[in-house]
């Protein structure tokens, strides 16, 4: 069970208005005198199309609500354990609507928006893809996980040894589950190391930093920066040829 | 009996063949730069020199394209760190260039397991990167008819494309049947039932969704001949509120009409189609007529 | 004359011996007890009375079947449970293994195939104590542990003629459990396309005091057609589920290689045309569907339709098709049917051979015959050719046996009628000789490396090994070198009827080995000899551009493929499918 306490600790307990819905977390918050928007899945959500529908109606009516004023910040909360296993979702298109996702929070992105996401518990995947990866900064919890598969699966499907992966994964961030290899790689933004800090100040200035970036994809070259990731600037750039 | 060049069978740079016009194409980052990925050999895992993917600009009946072929030989098509790279670097190529629009010839399960962080990174990186290109007017088609079909990562960048061209071949989704069924069980998905692995996943379903936009034989030539229609056609719809949300009310309707549908067999009944058990056998071109035909009744 | 050794052993059929001499037969002595001449019936009828309570007429149900085989079946019986590498009496198989083994023993099995679990789980609870077979294929692991343990002794593995042959000489069956699709209420069967070997193996059951029990899938007032006489049926079991057919004859047109392909294009014009090859049956290998597929195609532009590949024993192949559509193919004969190709068969009746009820029948003796007697050409894939041009598929620790490949795969020394294909291999293969013979074309057409890298040519076979760790008389061989008349890999087509002596026959065999060591052995010079005399011919020899060896040839690159080529009518099995 992820911990409703959260809100209070980052936004400071009554200064906020998040519904929990079952995996659905929404409402309204405030830091010092700006609101924000808080939208995203709880409690390891294995996101479906309803999730990710109710997440990008969420973002619309946010879009739509601030047009013509002042956009407010999205945080968005990321606690998924990745996306609904189902062949009823496969049939609908389970990708469709998470592609719908990714294009409301462009389009919130575009519309003026500050985007962030918060990390909290796990983000796994398919469910980590769909929209806190979109952010343009994101935050990784105290204790947030981070991965694409467990090293036991890996192994099993790629056929090496558990114990070569595990030894691996000591020297490189490129495939073990992990916030820290995520920070390296330059997806993570900022590691929260510890539950003792300002919470609300530390989410005012990431907020700034985001919309600092916003419009720019900086996550390769802070992974190249930070030593995690050393070809995907390099090679982007030189197909990109600018 | 004429001789075709089936796209299924074709290699990445096959179709980038069939597709562009002759000699027309010039590839950027190709294989003598030797990009490999650094992670697979770590793993002592074979390396290609394009890692699996080819990028460049050509034209196609005359219009500028950007175009990038994943191979699905190698390694599924999956998507690494530099695999990630090129594709992503095409599109931003294409917000400076503004071709007529970008060709992605999708064959992929999704993120390369050996380098999974990275791949997974590599494929937000590509969604950001697609969407800046369409918000900068360039239009993306996805194409999709290899083995590997349309997973994972890529099949949500896919659903982000303007197009979608598919033979019934290919297939489209998020997860893999083999991992429904490892996960769920054989009674959620027996991925060896063939026939009905296509009928949730492969294009006749797509295309009778609304999601393929067009269907083609397993034929390079009808996969260019879709192509240049779509680059002569295509106009571009802006991703601003009022589109996504009727995208946001027609996904909804879509769940809530077949609330309980778990075989393709369904929805082609539901549609109305006169023999919807006879679908898989139709030729793409007698299916997109009684598709059209329901339109125009509707 | 002598006693062969089998009649010891067996009790229901009478000793031959000095005593039944023709004279004694003729005019027995006064003074000999008499000779009882209906023990076999008498037995019969002993067992009949025993399973009486069982049956409504000649009908049992599903829940008695066990009781009835403890009925009938007595210790030491021979026993043929029917199976080939097809259709499967798959419910009695499954009621053997729940029959009581102190009553069920010391059998005697003589069958096709032992390939369903439940054939070695019979000898595994000690209820077998000889055997003797054609095929073992799934199960030939496990066979081979049996035999090394000691717990089954192997009579001999044969062909399937040759068995069906010993069905009517010293292995008859004394009950034999048959698979049909269909009963009458009188017990008349209809065995439809899969007909297979129920007629043989009846008919010598029911003909010599042998018990007679089939499952069906059904039981119906009319039948389509009758294809084994009540009369020769004892009991029709209604069986839970239709029994088991394997699609064996299905090759995914998708997975044929461009090696195939060339190797394709190497027969049709190395030696169907070279030799006008009309009559002739393929085994079931990706390289001979490859040959299938390119007769709409290549062997087309070649203007050889109608000239070759017209006449054929063979099953109904998914990959066969396309030609029969293109007009290549004139008639089909065939062992068995193949799942989802019934309605599409049934549809050619100029083509295969339809009953007036409008489906195929199958034989599989009869075909067996056609292949040996009536083709002038067998070609089909092995695993291992040594330097004498021996073909085995045996490996070490599995006894998989050989099912009808030898009988096609041999030269009919009994033929007597003409045809130009056979009689050039004759001219060929015994050169100058006053008595004008010809000869069968037996080709091997083979990767030089096949999976794993592991080299098709060797210097002595597994069989060798096989033969002596399960005490065999023989290493099984699959095609001996005698009748051996063609080798062909990617690197060209050898043409050992043509060889004038062994050591040419090696550097022949060699010459088409490529990278292989027993390729890199070749005596360079030789080998260049047999080229500039036509025993060697590498493609560029046949005018034929290894790059043109594309998978565009196929005429049908996919399953779908093959669908529409039919049609409709080909409705393959959901394996196969890709949409």
């Amino acid at each position: 069970m992820s911990d409703p306490t959260l809100f209070d600790a980052l936004f400071g307990a009554g200064r906020h208005e998040v519904a929990i819905d079952g995996h659905f977390v929404a409402g309204p918050a405030r830091l010092g005198d700006t609101p924000v928007a808080v939208i995203g899945s709880w409690d390891a959500a294995a996101v479906d199309g309803d999730l990710a529908l109710a997440i990008a109606g969420e973002i619309l009516r946010v879009v739509e609500a601030d047009t013509g004023a002042a956009p407010r910040p999205i945080v968005f909360i990321a606690d998924t354990q990745g996306q609904a296993l189902s062949r009823r979702e496969e049939l609908l298109g389970l990708n469709g609507c998470f592609a719908h996702v990714a294009r409301c929070v462009d389009l919130a992105r575009r519309s003026g928006h500050a985007t962030l996401t918060l990390i909290h518990g796990e983000a796994v995947s398919g469910g980590f893809l769909a929209f806190g990866m979109l952010a343009d900064r994101v935050v990784a919890l105290p204790d947030a996980q981070v991965r694409v598969m467990d090293l036991r699966a890996m192994s099993r499907v790629t056929k090496i040894e558990l114990e070569r992966l595990q030894t691996l994964a000591k020297a490189s961030p490129v495939f073990a589950p992990g916030a820290d290899n995520y920070w390296r790689m330059g997806a993570v933004s900022t590691l929260w190391e510890s539950t003792g800090g300002d919470w609300p100040a530390m989410l005012t200035a990431e907020l700034a930093a985001a919309r600092q970036v916003a419009g720019q994809d900086v996550r390769a070259r802070t992974g190249a920066e930070r030593g995690g990731r050393g070809l995907a600037d390099i090679v982007a750039r030189e197909v990109a040829g600018a | 009996m004429s001789r075709r060049i089936s796209y299924f069978e074709a290699s990445a740079r096959a179709r980038v063949a069939a597709l562009a016009d002759a000699g027309s194409f010039t590839e950027y980052c190709p294989p003598a730069q030797r990009r490999t990925s650094p992670h697979l050999a770590r793993l002592d895992a074979p390396v290609a020199f394009d890692d699996g993917v080819v990028v460049g600009a050509a034209t196609v009946d005359g219009r500028p394209v950007l175009i990038a072929a994943q191979e699905g030989k190698f390694n599924g098509g999956a998507v690494g760190e530099v695999h990630g790279a090129k594709i992503r670097g095409l599109l931003e190529r294409a917000v400076r260039e503004k071709p007529a629009a970008v060709l992605l010839l999708v064959d992929s399960g999704g993120v390369r397991l050996h380098e999974a962080n990275a791949g997974l990174i590599a494929i937000s990186e590509i969604m950001r990167a697609l969407m800046a290109a369409q918000a900068a007017g360039v239009p993306v088609f996805a194409l999709i008819g290899g083995s590997c079909g349309a997973f994972g990562g890529m099949g949500i960048v896919t659903r982000l494309c303007d197009e979608v061209i598919m033979s019934e071949e290919g297939r489209l989704g998020l997860s893999g049947p083999e991992v429904i069924e490892t996960v769920k069980g054989v009674g959620e998905f027996d991925s060896r039932d063939r026939a009905l692995v296509w009928r949730v996943t492969g294009g006749k379903l797509r295309r009778a969704l609304g999601e393929a936009t067009r269907l083609v034989d397993d034929d390079a030539v009808a996969f260019r001949a879709a192509a240049i229609a779509a680059l002569a056609r295509h106009r571009k719809a802006p991703a601003d509120l009022t589109a996504l949300k009727a995208a946001q009310a027609a996904l909804g309707a879509r769940r809530a009409a077949h609330p309980d549908t778990r075989d393709g067999l369904e929805v082609w009944r539901a549609m109305g189609l006169p023999r919807p058990e006879a679908v898989p056998m139709l030729a793409a071109d007698t299916f997109n007529q009684q598709l059209d035909q329901l339109a125009t009744e509707a | 004359m002598t006693t062969p050794t089998f009649a010891s052993d067996d009790a229901a059929l009478p000793p031959e011996g000095p005593a039944t001499s023709l004279g004694a037969a003729r005019r027995p002595l006064a003074t000999t007890a008499a000779r009882q001449w209906n023990t076999l019936q008498q037995g019969r009828m002993r067992r009949l009375e025993r399973a009486a309570a069982l049956s409504q007429g000649k009908r049992v149900e599903a829940d008695k079947v066990v009781a009835l085989l403890e009925a009938i079946i007595e210790p030491g019986d021979r026993i043929c449970i029917e199976g080939n590498n097809q259709k499967q009496a798959d419910f009695l198989a499954r009621a053997m293994v729940q029959t009581d083994p102190e009553r069920v023993r010391e059998l005697h099995l003589v069958q096709s195939v032992l390939s369903l679990p439940e054939h070695v789980d019979i000898i595994e609870r000690g209820q077998v104590s000889r055997i003797d077979f054609s095929f073992s294929g799934p199960q030939s692991g496990r066979l081979a542990r049996l035999v090394e343990a000691g717990r089954i002794t192997i009579g001999a593995i044969h062909t399937y003629l040759e068995l069906f042959g010993r069905y009517f000489v010293d292995l008859t069956p004394h009950v034999a459990l048959v698979a049909a699709q269909m009963a009458d209420r009188q017990g008349n069967l209809y065995t439809g396309p899969n007909t297979e070997d129920t007629p043989a193996i009846v008919e010598a059951t029911a003909f010599k005091g042998g018990i007679v029990i089939a499952q069906v899938n059904e039981i119906v007032d009319t039948l389509p057609r009758v294809d084994i006489p009540a009369d020769w049926v004892d009991f029709t079991v209604p069986a839970p589920t239709p029994h088991y057919v394997e699609p064996l004859f299905t090759r995914d047109p998708a997975l044929i290689t461009e090696t195939q392909v060339l190797t394709a294009m190497i027969a049709i014009k190395g030696l169907y045309a070279e030799y006008g090859v009309t009559r002739l049956n393929h085994g079931i290998g990706f390289d001979t569907a490859a040959i299938e597929l390119l007769l709409p195609t290549y062997a087309t532009e070649l203007g050889l339709k109608g000239k070759i590949c017209t006449h054929w024993a063979l099953n109904p192949h998914p990959t066969l098709i396309p030609a029969i559509e293109a007009g290549f193919v004139q008639s089909v004969h065939s062992f068995g049917s193949e799942v989802g190709m019934e309605n599409y068969v049934a549809a050619r009746p100029d083509v295969f051979f339809i009953g007036p009820d409008g489906s195929m029948r199958s034989n599989r003796a009869f075909c067996q015959a056609a292949g040996h007697y009536a083709c002038d050409l067998f070609i089909g894939s092995t695993l291992q050719i040594d330097l004498h041009g021996n073909s085995s598929t045996a490996t070490r620790g599995r006894i998989a046996g050989f099912g009808g490949a030898p009988n096609m795969g041999a030269d009919a020394r009994g033929r007597r009628h003409a045809s130009p294909a056979w009689l050039k291999a004759g001219r060929e293969g015994r050169g100058d000789i006053p008595m004008p013979r010809g000869q069968k074309l037996v080709a091997q057409v083979v990767e030089t490396f096949r999976e794993h890298m592991e080299p098709a040519f060797v210097e002595r076979l597994d069989a060798w090994d096989l033969a002596e760790s399960a005490g065999m008389d023989l290493p099984p061989v699959m095609i001996y070198s005698e009748d051996l008349t063609h080798i062909i890999t990617e690197e060209g087509i050898a043409h050992l009827v043509r060889c004038c002596s062994p050591e040419e026959r090696e550097q022949a065999i060699r010459g088409v080995a490529g990278y292989t060591p027993i390729g890199m052995g070749r005596d360079k010079r030789a080998v260049e000899n047999l080229r500039d005399r036509g025993i060697v011919q590498r493609p560029e020899d046949l005018g034929i551009d290894p790059r043109q060896a594309s998978r565009d040839l196929l005429a049908a690159r996919n399953v779908k493929d093959l669908v529409h080529a039919s049609g409709g009518l080909y409705d393959p099995p959901k394996k196969f499918r890709n949409w």
